[in-house]
């Protein structure tokens, strides 16, 4: 496996890794009936920006650009979970949500940002998958697959913020899904 | 409602990464990130209460 075909695999892997996420964070918002907050939303948001660069990168052929943008969204992401931390870093304070393998969701969420970021940052090393930058790329089909739930996730998470938040702002501490509630 | 909107916006440039030109893709990206950061910022300037 040359350096381009093994960069492609990865890339394909890391949209199935940022599916996993999601799929995750569905998991608790349904079976635990845990409500993300606006923040939570935001790292939402982030996560699935992160599948951008994977996508060109399948499409067009690795480049350093469509890494890039994946670092970018993996910033903010960063930034944005770094707050959640820092708004229940006092003494006391719960938290927002419940622990995981004893941490919330949103130090999970950092923790998986700041890995993206040296994942990313490992895959930039790899000089030789940029050899061949002009022809566009086919993906497979479990590429093609991994896209296509990507995309879908991000989508769903149209639907579930909707019926999270309904027509209005979303509320700090939801507790229901406010689209069904009969006024 | 606006992550909602936001959650459409990142379905838009995940769809455009996947058909649509390079540049069209890139540029979608690049105003999509700045919107999204732009409510961020704009949320942490406002007075705060359990987690935004």
């Amino acid at each position: 496996m040359n350096a381009r075909s093994l960069s492609l695999t990865l890339n394909a892997a890391s949209l199935y890794g940022v599916s996993a996420i999601l799929i995750g964070a569905f998991g608790f918002q349904f079976l635990r009936n845990e409500l993300p907050c606006p923040l939570c939303l935001l790292q939402r948001v982030f996560i699935c920006a992160l599948a951008a660069g994977p996508i060109l990168n399948l499409r067009f052929g690795p480049r350093p650009s469509h890494y890039a943008l994946s670092m970018l969204a993996a910033l903010a992401g960063a930034a944005v979970s770094a707050r959640q931390i820092l708004l229940h870093i006092l003494p006391g304070d719960p938290g927002y949500g419940s622990a995981i393998f004893g941490y919330h969701y949103y130090t999970w969420a950092f923790i998986l940002f700041v890995a993206a970021l040296v994942l990313l940052a490992l895959m930039l090393l790899m000089d030789s998958q940029f050899d061949w930058t002009d022809e566009e790329t086919r993906p497979g089909p479990l590429a093609r697959a991994g896209i296509l739930l990507a995309i879908g996730l991000t989508a769903a998470n149209i639907l579930s913020t909707l019926a999270i938040c309904g027509f209005t702002a979303c509320p700090d501490n939801p507790v229901r899904y406010e689209l069904f509630q009969h006024r | 409602m606006i992550f909602t909107l936001l959650f459409a916006m990142w379905t838009c440039v995940l769809a455009l990464a996947w058909l649509a030109p390079r540049k069209a893709a890139m540029a979608g990206f690049a105003l999509a990130l700045v919107l999204s950061a732009a409510l961020f910022v704009h949320h942490i300037t406002d007075p705060l209460t359990l987690s935004f």
